[in-house]
């Protein structure tokens, strides 16, 4: 389950390092937010995710877990609280900025440009050499299965699943430490989208925010309901087999309902 | 290269594939053209001189907050937003490469002017004749700020409506309502008649550069705190 309150180490750790059994055992955390506010959506919501997880959000409203992602992008502005990712609370290139990716259900990419260009394009914002360029270029090409006759096209004329391809290869680029998907990959085939989601390393962190829970079957290990604005359930998706619930937006919800009526008879038993 | 260059790169291409750097280009250069191409006397010149080149100075404003705020809409900030790139990053990417595009119409605009009124009975200085020109483009880059001021707040087409008839107001106001004071569009179309044309372009020019200042830290400041 992921720790809430965990340790403010940053994650520059070199990699050997990351293997040690005492390091794996303190699990720092990847990213934190506390008391974060923002209009109705957020009130004083609170969660810390360590790294390594893989966190499917879900809602109540159902805009919620968006509106918490775009905040932890920094694309919308948090109106109270703090957030910590990889040690830093700086959203800068020099802080946390270039450790984090995000791909939301619109790919914000230029259309008119090609997915090479585009990528081209990432790598040289984050101000990566030719040859470095070039290396993530091809991983990325290759994980996301862009066609080669596809790359040198425009992106509009692969219509909208070569758009969100080119979207994520983009978030790869930046060989990211946390991985911020919002209802990513939606007009990408089921099996296809599964594949293209599993991304490996053991150091990525990836916080998924979803409104179909049933369509992220095995690609999160852990489970973060949020309603009224406050993290209610943090649970291992196993919790919700052993409660004999569904992967559903009402079987998560359910399960929130189970605890909080447990710690409730807990708090309840006289001393 | 510098994330600003990649940025204003980028705006420029954006403006290209969009038509809307040959609208700027063709709103400049229609203005110098019907001033130059059509046969008048020198104050007539001028007048249509001054009008066109206020109406392209509009149409600018109105590209540039249509550019930004479809940028916006679309998650095309965002995007670079989430590559590190600082949102004022962006905002000066779109200023600077509307104010090339601006500043090239300008450059034709002035070219074609000067050949209309460059007779040898009008007698114009040819470097008030510049100044002022230059003083032009200064407000033209107040009015681009305002521009990305609005499409900073607003969506695409209220947007690109509020900049032009905010700028289409400040600029007929300040031309019929101020007449103590010659705008920098009002000193073109009085230069004749101007005793000190240079020094009038250089106020222009210093109270139109305060204007665009201002206006460029408002909007970053507004984009700072919008979404993306």
């Amino acid at each position: 389950m992921p720790a809430t309150g965990g340790a403010s180490l940053t994650s520059s750790t070199p990699d050997a390092l990351w293997s040690a059994p005492s390091l794996r055992a303190l699990r720092p955390a990847a990213v934190s937010w506390t008391d974060l506010r923002r209009g109705r959506e957020l009130d004083r919501c609170s969660l810390s995710v360590p790294v390594g997880a893989r966190l499917l959000l879900v809602s109540e409203p159902d805009t919620t877990a968006s509106a918490l992602l775009r905040v932890l992008a920094g694309l919308s502005r948090a109106d109270d609280g703090q957030v910590r990712i990889a040690g830093s609370s700086d959203p800068t290139a020099a802080g946390w900025g270039e450790r984090v990716a995000y791909l939301g259900p619109e790919s914000g990419l230029r259309t008119w440009m090609t997915p090479i260009e585009t990528l081209h394009l990432a790598g040289e914002l984050l101000g990566l050499s030719h040859d470095e360029q070039r290396r993530r270029i091809e991983r990325a090409i290759a994980w996301t299965g862009i066609p080669p006759a596809l790359a040198a096209r425009s992106i509009s004329r692969g219509g909208t699943d070569l758009e969100q391809r080119t979207g994520l290869a983009a978030a790869l680029i930046a060989e990211p430490e946390v991985l911020l998907l919002d209802e990513p990959l939606r007009a990408i085939e089921a099996p296809e989208r599964s594949r293209l989601l599993r991304i490996t390393g053991r150091r990525l962190t990836v916080l998924l925010a979803s409104r179909h829970p049933a369509s992220e079957i095995g690609l999160t290990a852990h489970v973060a309901f949020v309603r009224n604005g406050r993290v209610e359930l943090i649970a291992a998706v196993g919790d919700l087999e052993r409660a004999n619930l569904p992967l559903s937006h009402g079987g998560i919800a359910a399960l929130a309902d189970m605890r909080a009526m447990q710690r409730q008879a807990h708090r309840a038993v006289p001393a | 290269m510098s994330q600003t260059t990649i940025v204003t790169g980028l705006a420029v291409r954006e403006l290209w594939i969009s038509f809307r750097l040959l609208l700027l280009l063709a709103a400049y250069v229609g203005a110098g053209a019907a001033a130059a191409l059509l046969p008048a006397s020198l104050s007539a010149t001028l007048v249509r001189l001054a009008v066109g080149v206020s109406m392209a100075m509009v149409a600018g404003a109105a590209v540039a907050a249509w550019s930004l705020s479809r940028d916006r809409l679309l998650g095309r900030a965002g995007w670079l937003a989430t590559r590190s790139v600082p949102r004022g990053t962006i905002l000066a990417g779109w200023f600077v490469a509307l104010a090339a595009v601006s500043g090239l119409g300008l450059i034709a605009v002035g070219l074609l002017g000067w050949l209309a009124v460059a007779t040898p009975v009008s007698r114009l200085d040819p470097v008030a004749f510049a100044a002022t020109c230059g003083a032009i483009g200064c407000s033209s880059l107040a009015l681009l700020a305002l521009g990305l001021l609005l499409g900073t707040l607003l969506r695409p087409p209220a947007a690109a409506m509020g900049a032009a008839v905010a700028s289409a107001l400040i600029i007929s106001v300040a031309w019929l309502a101020l007449p103590g004071i010659a705008t920098p569009v009002e000193a073109l179309m009085q230069l004749p008649r101007l005793p000190v044309p240079i020094s009038v372009a250089a106020q222009g020019s210093g109270a139109s550069l305060a204007a665009a200042a201002v206006l460029v830290l408002v909007a970053h400041v507004a984009l700072e705190r919008v979404d993306l």
